[in-house]
């Protein structure tokens, strides 16, 4: 071993935590972005409550075109953007900008894609019951959603715990930068496999506990 | 067969009417009218069915009268008030008043059933304590109170149905909708649905709209019956008249699709009998030959065994001799067989 367990674990530990601080405080701001935007591809489209081509062509050209981006090039074109936002360009908290807006779009063609499994029939019948489309949104179908929107939302915190091993190399922390800095610069292997591993724990679990409350709460199948 | 006519005579104003209503689709291969320049007139407390075969126009035309479909010309008057004229807001609050129930159901899912019928409440502005004791006396009236807690993954389609109608209930809507409520249920769970819907009528003064391809559904619970073709009404008028003495070919071909020359028939003693479920282990032919002595002759039947109950209809000639024709209708009261006889020739 190149370092010693003590060393070993503190780098682990630290990278963990920042890991995981960047993938949720990132995943929950991509859904307050995502879920309007997503809602709004959704209604507007051409399945929708309220079609409208151009809202939807304009949003769904914005969203196709960041998502195309490749997140290593949007990690460095965003550098002057992160910097007026959060005061620097390094560190946790400065990974969290490009993260939210990479993974925003792609959480919006999630809930947009979960929204149109709705069966239309039931959006019919509220609409026969006199309902809104406001109340259509809010209770018929996010809560008729709901364990696909949880299942997108498994998804979605895997790929952005992915995108923030990526911000090791624009002087991000979290585990990625502990395998960048340590195992791929410094020739310590060892220590890169290790983090790998516990990278490869991390996604584990966030995908059982992600299934685990699908399964809970969805009533279509007992 | 008398009953029928008791619910219908008792109001005679009309509760919708269609002036006109006209719907065209633009299709990428032009115009399609699905509707074509309809008149309508539906009176309160009525049960009125729609029957047509798929693509007739039926689906389109029922959710013309809550403007889920909004006509492309012409008039919706529902208790006076056209619909087209008012705005989106005032017509959200009119389909309050509009109860509708589907093919598929179309429950939420991820919803209780009390919670479903919760549902129409809520958008109705009303407090979740009150929609819920108010959904527990509509779930009383569809029988389903111990299934409250319920998903609908854990009902059966009949139970699934008699949510969606206690969910159309609880608004207290003047008018039910019914777009094919029963297609998708068996023989006996379709029996039971249409009680419900019968006795709610009754019981509760609910205008009832039927839409469906199946003839037994208007036979047994519609007293009016419209049957539409091509976006047109080819017929309207009683059931009982119209079943037995249908006026347009098309109607014809759709009550006795095996009866090639319908009009030579009029001038003789016809009976038109239904079986509703009768067993259809009883040789009732048979024993109209038998044991009345009536040399009757089958001019048309649709008829079909669905676990040993019979269900549709015949037309059968019968012999004129006044002895042998009391017997027939004694035998076939007896064992509680629907018969009509033909008017025209009674006397």
């Amino acid at each position: 071993m190149s370092v010693s367990f003590d060393v070993l674990v503190g780098l682990l530990k630290s990278g963990i935590e920042e890991t995981l601080y960047m993938t949720i405080i990132g995943t929950l701001l991509a859904y307050i972005l995502g879920i309007p935007l997503g809602v709004l591809l959704y209604v507007t489209s051409k399945e929708g409550i309220k079609p409208n081509k151009v809202i939807y062509g304009v949003f769904g050209t914005i969203i196709n075109i960041v998502r195309s981006i490749p997140f290593m090039i949007l990690l460095v074109a965003l550098i002057p953007f992160t910097r007026l936002v959060v005061g620097t360009s390094i560190g946790t908290d400065a990974t969290i900008v490009p993260l939210v807006i990479g993974a925003a779009p792609f959480v919006a063609r999630m809930i947009e894609s979960s929204l149109l499994e709705v069966d239309y029939g039931v959006i019919e019948a509220a609409l026969s019951m006199g309902a809104s489309n406001f109340q259509i949104i809010k209770k018929v179908l996010l809560p008729e959603a709901k364990p696909s929107l949880l299942t997108g939302s498994t998804i979605a915190i895997t790929t952005i715990l992915g995108y923030s091993a990526m911000a090791g190399f624009v002087g991000g922390g979290g585990l990625g930068a502990t395998a960048l800095n340590y195992g791929y610069s410094r020739y310590q292997t060892d220590i890169m496999l290790i983090t790998v591993v516990v990278l490869v724990i991390i996604v584990q679990i966030f995908q059982e506990v992600g299934m685990y409350i699908v399964r809970k709460t969805d009533k279509r199948k007992k | 067969m008398q009953n029928k006519e008791s619910s219908f005579n008792k109001q005679d104003d009309v509760l919708i009417e269609f002036e006109d209503v006209c719907k065209v689709y633009q299709t990428s291969k032009g115009q399609v009218n699905a509707l074509n320049n309809i008149n309508l007139k539906i009176k309160k407390g009525s049960i009125c069915g729609i029957i047509g075969l798929s693509g007739a126009g039926k689906s389109t035309l029922v959710r013309c009268i809550n403007l889920l479909e909004k006509p492309t010309s012409g008039k919706v008057i529902l208790n006076g008030v056209n619909l087209m004229d008012i705005s989106e807001k005032e017509l959200r609050q009119k389909r309050q008043k509009i109860g509708m129930i589907f093919q598929h159901f179309n429950l939420l899912e991820q919803r209780t059933a009390l919670d479903n019928i919760c549902f129409s409440l809520e958008l109705a502005g009303i407090s979740k304590k009150e929609a819920r004791s108010k959904a527990m006396k509509y779930l009383e009236i569809v029988d389903l109170v111990d299934r409250k807690d319920n998903y609908p993954s854990q009902l059966s389609g009949g139970q699934k149905q008699r949510i969606a109608i206690a969910r159309a209930l609880a608004t207290e809507p003047e008018v039910l909708l019914c777009d094919e409520a029963t297609s998708a249920l068996d023989p006996t769970t379709t029996s039971s649905i249409l009680d419900l819907l019968k006795d709610i009528n009754e019981k509760l003064g609910v205008t009832v709209v039927i839409i469906t391809h199946e003839m037994r559904v208007v036979e047994k619970i519609c007293n009016h019956v419209v049957v539409v073709n091509q976006g047109e009404i080819v017929e309207e008028g009683d059931v009982k008249e119209v079943f037995l003495l249908p006026k347009s070919k098309y109607t014809k071909q759709m009550l006795y699709p095996n009866l090639s020359n319908f009009d030579e028939i009029n001038s003789r003693k016809i009976f038109r009998i239904s079986f509703d479920g009768q067993s259809s282990y009883e040789p009732v032919i048979a024993n109209l030959v038998l044991k009345c002595q009536a040399k009757i002759n089958i001019l048309g039947a649709s008829t079909e065994n669905v676990g040993g109950k019979a269900f549709g209809q015949m037309l059968i000639e019968m012999p004129k001799d006044e002895n042998v024709l009391e017997k027939v209708k004694s035998y076939l009261d007896e064992i509680h067989i629907n018969y009509e006889e033909d008017i025209e020739n009674e006397c």
